[in-house]
């Protein structure tokens, strides 16, 4: 299981097994991470589960997709290396990413 | 009189699908928040519910623990399992991921024009009457937009609006449930291998049969396409209904509320947060159902795998400890973070369009009969089923011209 580090806007740190074929934002869900809302569920159309990207990870995360794009557009506090995480899919290669929760 | 039964014996008696119950909902609800946060029912073959927001927002995400894949009806839908919603992740978030950009906030504001003249449409008949039963406004509008959206012909509509009334408010004579289930399944399954050989159109049907999902095995099926179709025309129909029903009443009869929002009419900025409001107020879907997968406690109660527990949104969104005045509609509520479209990865898919609906229904009977009113005496009556919504409400105005 890939396990994913979460940064909550208090600086606390929470890893969580994350499972393959979810979203970064579900095992944030699991984990209980707090300031991430996922208000719509995951359909990319509320931008409350944004979060940063570690620098060291963004290669392996790769950029928003078309629709993830157009609401980064209209959320506020979008910074460089921000995903909306309901948008990235758990898979191998992120086995140990570590994101910061905007909040 | 004062009420002498304990909290527990209201929670083994507790049935969401009794008249009584949907009649009145919050007064039981509010005695269950405070004493019985997570309660017990004889009813229905037995089953927890979970009353306070937190608890209910928490079982809503936490998938792991709290399944969807044994339904979320009870009494159990013929239909089930509807898809994606009676699937867990990770099938469940590749599935949605598909749908999702059918109903984008884009594709449902489009609507908002056709909308707003088709309420104007149906009012014009009635305007020089004075009278109008807005039951038959907020079974059009969903009914129309809801079904044009997914690709259901004209012709057929009001057959496949009779059966899922029944399906919906009619499931306590599980008989005829199943007749009519079979029915409306054999109608989707026929119109769908139709529809295979025809030439595409711009709907949801069309856009079904080119979806893949890798988890459920590429292309849709048949009847991975029918069991997607059973839930949108379920969530989108008389949930509708209900937020417009219960919002125009409480209009009527809170002057103060019509007057800002007949103020705001042309105040793009003011609607956003006054239709949410109005969604939490109502609350359409008022319980559901979720299976536990693994022994939790909740609130000092022992929970074990394959129970059942129903999470109450209605309970929920009035929820003092989450929403202050929580019985009134505040136009400006904010933040407003309601579960009347759920919460977690089943949260409602058609929730744009819901709020399409809602508010250009509201902002033209606004425009053209402000004056509405609802008589003194007039008490709601309600249907039983998954959406708590009004039987019917009848208006008056100064008659006026087409």
């Amino acid at each position: 299981m890939p396990k994913i580090t979460f940064i909550d806007p208090a600086g606390k740190r929470t890893d969580v097994d994350a499972r393959e074929g979810e979203s970064v934002m579900l095992a944030a869900l699991v984990g209980m991470v707090a300031g991430i809302e996922a208000e719509c569920g995951g359909a990319c159309s509320c931008g409350t589960c944004l979060v940063q990207v570690e620098p060291g990870w963004r290669e392996a995360v790769g950029g928003p997709n078309e629709l993830e794009a157009g609401m980064l557009e209209v959320i506020d506090n979008v910074t460089e290396g921000c995903r909306l995480s309901c948008q990235i899919p758990v898979t191998g290669r992120i086995d140990g990413l570590i994101v910061k929760v905007a909040g | 009189m004062q009420d002498v039964k304990s909290a527990g014996d209201l929670a083994r008696a507790f049935d969401h699908m009794s008249e009584a119950q949907v009649e009145q909902p919050y007064q039981l609800y509010r005695r269950f928040r405070d004493e019985c946060p997570i309660g017990r029912s004889e009813n229905h073959g037995g089953f927890w519910f979970a009353m306070r927001y937190a608890d209910v927002a928490a079982i809503a995400r936490n998938f792991r623990v709290f399944s969807n894949t044994d339904g979320v009806a009870v009494p159990r839908q013929p239909s089930s399992p509807m898809y994606p919603l009676e699937l867990d992740p990770p099938q469940h978030t590749e599935f949605k991921n598909a749908l999702t950009p059918l109903f984008h906030i884009s594709q449902a504001e489009a609507l908002a024009p056709d909308v707003e003249a088709e309420v104007a449409s149906v009012l014009k008949s009635a305007l020089p009457t004075g009278k109008f039963d807005f039951a038959v406004l907020a079974d059009h509008i969903p009914s129309l937009f809801a079904l044009k959206v997914i690709g259901i012909d004209e012709a057929d509509r009001p057959q496949l609006i009779e059966w899922v009334d029944f399906l919906t408010h009619g499931r306590d004579q599980p008989e005829k449930a199943a007749e009519v289930g079979a029915l409306w399944a054999q109608y989707l399954s026929d119109m769908i291998a139709r529809r295979r050989k025809e030439p595409k159109r711009d709907d949801v049907i069309s856009a079904l049969f080119e979806t893949e999902v890798a988890g459920m095995g590429g292309l849709l099926t048949d009847d991975q396409v029918q069991r997607t179709l059973f839930v949108l025309i379920f969530g989108g129909l008389h949930t509708t209904r209900s937020a417009i029903l219960e919002s125009l009443f409480y209009i009527a009869r809170h002057p103060e509320t019509r007057a800002a929002m007949i103020a705001n009419l042309e105040n793009a900025a003011f609607w956003p947060l006054a239709v949410d409001e109005f969604i939490r107020y109502s609350t359409p879907t008022q319980i559901l159902k979720r299976q536990v997968t693994c022994p939790i406690e909740l609130h000092g109660q022992s929970l074990q795998e394959g129970d059942d527990i129903m999470i109450c949104y209605g309970s929920a969104n009035h929820d003092e400890r989450q929403f202050a005045s929580p019985d009134k509609v505040v136009l400006d509520r904010s933040p407003n973070a309601h579960v009347s479209f759920g919460m977690g990865p089943h949260r409602c898919i058609g929730q744009n369009l819901a709020r399409v609906f809602l508010r250009s229904t509201l902002k033209q009977v606004l425009r053209l009969i402000p004056d509405y009113a609802v008589a003194d005496d007039f008490v709601p009556h309600y249907q039983v089923g998954e959406a708590r919504a009004m039987v019917s409400l009848p208006a008056a105005f100064a008659p006026r011209d087409a």
